[in-house]
């Protein structure tokens, strides 16, 4: 059995109807939404090791309670523009940064 | 819905249609222009842009292959909900509909005034010029090059729409009320778009010639 390389962080694709996206538009046309998804194992920082350091005994030793991520995340560094779309009620909607363009690791 | 009790489910082709727009990125693009463009309120009046509405419409049209822009528009339906939404593609609410119905022939003469309008408006009538002697209706005999040239017309002053959501009846947003002397003209103009056998066989031909296209 081969051992799954995981995947970098990258741009994904699915097709979903308005509906599906949970912003609460009534509307079956079928979009594509892009988003991001995949390991940034390769962009940890020194910052990203003092914080896992500190949040295993760094914190509790100074007193402090603080959560903090302590691994790079795979996000959108961009979105797409605007999307239009025509509702079942025959409304028409335009609206904003549903999917992403670009993804990185921040 | 009643649709998936019985384990059916619904051919909307003006729905296959979008999505084909929606996941392509150019049409996806024009597409979101026209449409923004079309439902934005002006400041000033409350009411939409229509002269913006009309230009990026014709941007639509103009640049969108006619593989996407024709589904959309010419989509075959048998139900009110596909037609509701093939009558709302131009965004009529912006683009064709006004309070009161202008003469026709008002219409014609500011087109004419136009020069993109004026050759629009006779290469629609050229291409949709219907014969009662030729096989399929249209003196030209080609139904793809009646369907562009009223595509054409799209965003222009004599914009045609599906009149209702129940029939694929189309006409300006125009009347030959009041028209006088040339009321005879008047509904010859009319007729090319509300009784034309060319662009009937045409709109017609379009939703059975591509039946057998797959649906992605």
């Amino acid at each position: 059995k081969r051992a799954r390389r995981p995947k970098p962080c990258s741009l994904r694709e699915l097709e979903l109807t308005v509906s599906e996206l949970g912003l609460g538009y009534e509307s079956d046309e079928t979009v594509m939404l892009r988003y991001c998804s995949g390991k940034c194992a390769a962009h940890r920082h020194n910052y990203d090791i003092t914080m896992e350091h500190m949040m295993r005994i760094g914190f509790r030793k100074k007193g402090r309670k603080d959560k903090v991520s302590n691994k790079p995340c795979c996000r959108p560094t961009a979105f797409e523009k605007d999307f239009s779309f025509l509702d079942n009620k025959s409304r028409y909607h335009t609206i904003q940064n549903v999917s992403a363009k670009n993804c990185g690791c921040a | 819905t009643a649709d998936s009790d019985v384990g059916m489910t619904t051919v909307n082709r003006c729905l296959d249609a979008a999505k084909a727009c929606n996941v392509d990125d150019l049409c996806q693009k024009l597409r979101t222009e026209y449409v923004s463009a079309c439902i934005k309120p002006t400041a000033k009046s409350g009411l939409c842009n229509r002269h913006k509405c009309n230009k990026a419409l014709r941007r639509f049209f103009d640049r969108v292959p006619a593989d996407y822009t024709h589904e959309l528009l010419f989509c075959p339906c048998t139900d009110t909900a596909c037609a509701e939404r093939r009558r709302q593609t131009i965004v009529p609410g912006c683009s064709y509909e006004s309070v009161e119905k202008p003469n026709c022939i008002t219409q014609t003469r500011i087109c004419n005034a136009d020069y993109v309008c004026r050759s629009r408006l006779a290469q629609f009538q050229y291409d949709c010029e219907p014969s009662k002697t030729s096989a399929n209706g249209c003196n030209q005999g080609n139904y793809g090059a009646c369907l562009l040239a009223y595509t054409g017309l799209l965003g222009s002053t004599i914009t045609p729409n599906y009149v209702d959501n129940s029939t694929s009846s189309v006409a300006p947003w125009c009347s030959c009320s009041a028209s006088g002397s040339r009321r005879e003209e008047c509904d010859r103009f009319l007729g090319y778009f509300n009784d034309n056998i060319c662009l009937r066989n045409a709109l017609m031909a379009f939703g059975s010639e591509s039946d057998q296209q797959p649906t992605v």
